[in-house]
């Protein structure tokens, strides 16, 4: 609670300066945020060379828009919102789609239940896994499954598991109710789950 | 004895969720090895997730940001610089007239007066653009320490 103060203290005093004239208080906000931007930029843009103009725009945007800031939400989430609808604007501009915003839930529902079916037939138990854990480099396993996940899953474990932010910040953020985001952020694991466990028997046969 | 296992759902929700979640989660997964299991495996899954490496621009993003920004407005402290730089100019050149008035008189008596306002007007000129250019100056060296 009190970092959380701290934190909006931190936040006003940079924008009063900002607002005051002075750039360099708003090269510290991009300092601040960045990582948190790259991480979504990342996560939705596919292309390496697009993502220079993308992160310039992003700020160039939240400077612009800087004076109707009201505080409603940490300074960081605010801009977090704005990267990830710079995000898809862009892809809306190429005429590109954001894999699982837009065919979501029965496509993924009916592959996590086809996961499904073929672990339960396998009965994984409580020694396979205790085996998988000496035996398998799990972080390449996990790696290869999120890269394989559409891209708004990607965001929300990102936003959620590396970020650390809320339900109701990642809902701030992408415009999605905090319900759904938890739902979405359920899937994305249970997916990543049947992949590590289909990834560890496949290899478990050789 | 168990006869139900917990859903995938409460599963994850005792592993990402402990504190939240409702005691027969927690109770059950004590006394269930198969559910036990699968908490294992979604804790596995969770340490892989934070292991993965965090992505990061490969350019100075702040630096190419602030470059772009429109400059700064003048400040209000500089122009209050300026009117008292303008006043203490005025005040000098003003008690200069006041004491040596008479004396001024009499060093252009011999001057014919075309020669004397030609006099005034360049070297008010060549003040006037030394002026502008000091000061041109010394924003452009405050705008280079403000990018910093």
């Amino acid at each position: 609670m009190n970092n959380n103060t701290g934190q909006n203290t931190t936040d006003r005093h940079l924008v009063e300066r900002v607002l005051s004239g002075d750039t360099r208080a708003f090269g510290t906000i991009v300092k601040n945020t960045e990582k948190l931007v790259a991480k979504i930029v990342f996560e939705i843009i596919p292309n390496d060379g697009d993502r220079k103009d993308i992160a310039q725009d992003i700020y160039l945007k939240a400077y612009q828009k800087l004076p109707s800031f009201k505080f409603q939400s940490k300074l960081s989430t605010w801009i977090g919102q704005i990267a990830y609808n710079t995000c898809l604007d862009f892809l809306r501009k190429k005429k590109l789609v954001l894999p699982g915003l837009l065919n979501t839930d029965n496509e993924y529902e009916e592959a996590n239940d086809r996961l499904d079916i073929m672990n339960e037939s396998k009965r994984i138990s409580v020694e396979t896994a205790d085996v998988f854990v000496v035996n398998k480099n799990v972080s390449e396993i996990v790696k290869t499954g999120i890269d394989k996940l559409p891209a708004i899953y990607k965001t929300l474990i990102t936003l959620y598991h590396h970020e650390e932010l809320s339900y109701d910040e990642i809902g701030t953020i992408t415009g999605l109710p905090a319900g759904t985001v938890k739902s979405y952020l359920f899937r994305a694991r249970r997916e990543l789950k049947n992949d590590l466990l289909l990834h560890y028997k496949k290899e478990d046969l050789w | 004895m168990v006869i139900k296992h917990l859903t995938d759902d409460e599963v994850q929700r005792y592993t990402v969720d402990k504190p939240t979640c409702e005691n027969r989660i927690a109770e059950h997964i004590h006394l269930c090895g198969e559910c036990r299991s699968k908490v294992e495996v979604y804790q596995l899954l969770i340490t892989g997730i934070n292991q993965q490496a965090q992505p990061a621009f490969n350019f100075n993003l702040s630096e190419l940001v602030v470059q772009q920004l429109p400059s700064p407005k003048e400040k209000a402290s500089d122009r209050w610089l300026l009117w008292v730089l303008l006043f203490i100019g005025i005040g000098f050149i003003g008690t200069i007239f006041y004491y040596f008035e008479g004396s001024f008189v009499y060093l252009f008596s011999g001057i014919a007066a075309i020669f004397i306002y030609l006099i005034i007007i360049t070297a008010l000129t060549v003040i006037t653009g030394l002026f502008i250019a000091m000061y041109k100056k010394y924003d452009s060296e405050m705008k280079l320490l403000d990018s910093y």
